[in-house]
């Protein structure tokens, strides 16, 4: 969760809807694995919240969370050039 | 005319019985095999069991929780109280040092930065309360 709450997983941001059929997909496949919710620090609690909440509908109760803090790069999910 | 003893042979001489001997000792040596206990190797294991009265449910006391709320404005309200980082750190600490098994409830407002609660996550993984649980507002 990036500080204007925007989700991205391994660097591609994705639509909240998406996400979540992805992570859907993944568990119904894959059944329960381990997910890092990494927050940025400025981000709202409710943002972070929303992922939570997100893998608990999903039926994934067990969720870490980490506090990051991005530094200005290169937009992800965007090639360099 | 005197009796004339006769020499004593060789054959008339004292010697021990064999066959009552033989037949005492076997008495004996049944006699301990009979009456012969072997021991119970089982009985020297040690097993537990249950208490017969169940110990009765451990009533939590309340001064065992505490409840910090994290707010965009002020951060950390804690007992109608405000709190900042550095304060809230030597609170908990002092909290540490009289428990380590104080559940902390923290609950966040939807508004409030993420930072604040990593931080006071930080601070509880600090001086080792680990009994946490984590509610949004």
């Amino acid at each position: 969760v990036d500080k204007k709450g925007r989700l991205s997983v391994h660097g591609i941001y994705l639509e909240p809807a998406v996400l979540e059929n992805l992570l859907r997909i993944r568990h119904k496949r894959y059944g329960e694995f381990p997910i890092l919710i990494r927050g940025d620090l400025r981000a709202m609690h409710q943002q972070v919240r929303a992922v939570m909440d997100m893998c608990t509908d999903i039926g994934i109760a067990k969720v870490n969370i980490a506090g990051v803090y991005e530094h200005k790069k290169s937009d992800p999910g965007k090639s360099p050039n | 005319m005197g009796r004339d003893k006769k020499p004593r042979r060789e054959a008339d001489k004292a010697q021990l019985e064999m066959t009552p001997m033989i037949d005492v000792v076997f008495q004996l040596l049944i006699f301990f095999i009979v009456t012969l206990k072997s021991e119970d190797i089982m009985a020297r294991l040690e097993v537990m069991r249950p208490a017969p009265e169940v110990a009765p449910p451990k009533i939590e006391n309340p001064d065992d929780l505490l409840q910090i709320q994290v707010w965009k404005e002020p951060t950390y309200v804690l007992r109608g109280r405000e709190y900042s980082l550095k304060s809230m750190d030597q609170h908990l600490r002092k909290v540490a040092g009289y428990s380590k098994n104080v559940t902390v409830i923290i609950k966040c407002t939807k508004d409030s930065p993420h930072r604040y609660l990593v931080d006071l996550l930080d601070l509880c993984a600090k001086h080792k309360l680990n009994k946490l649980a984590v509610f949004s507002m």
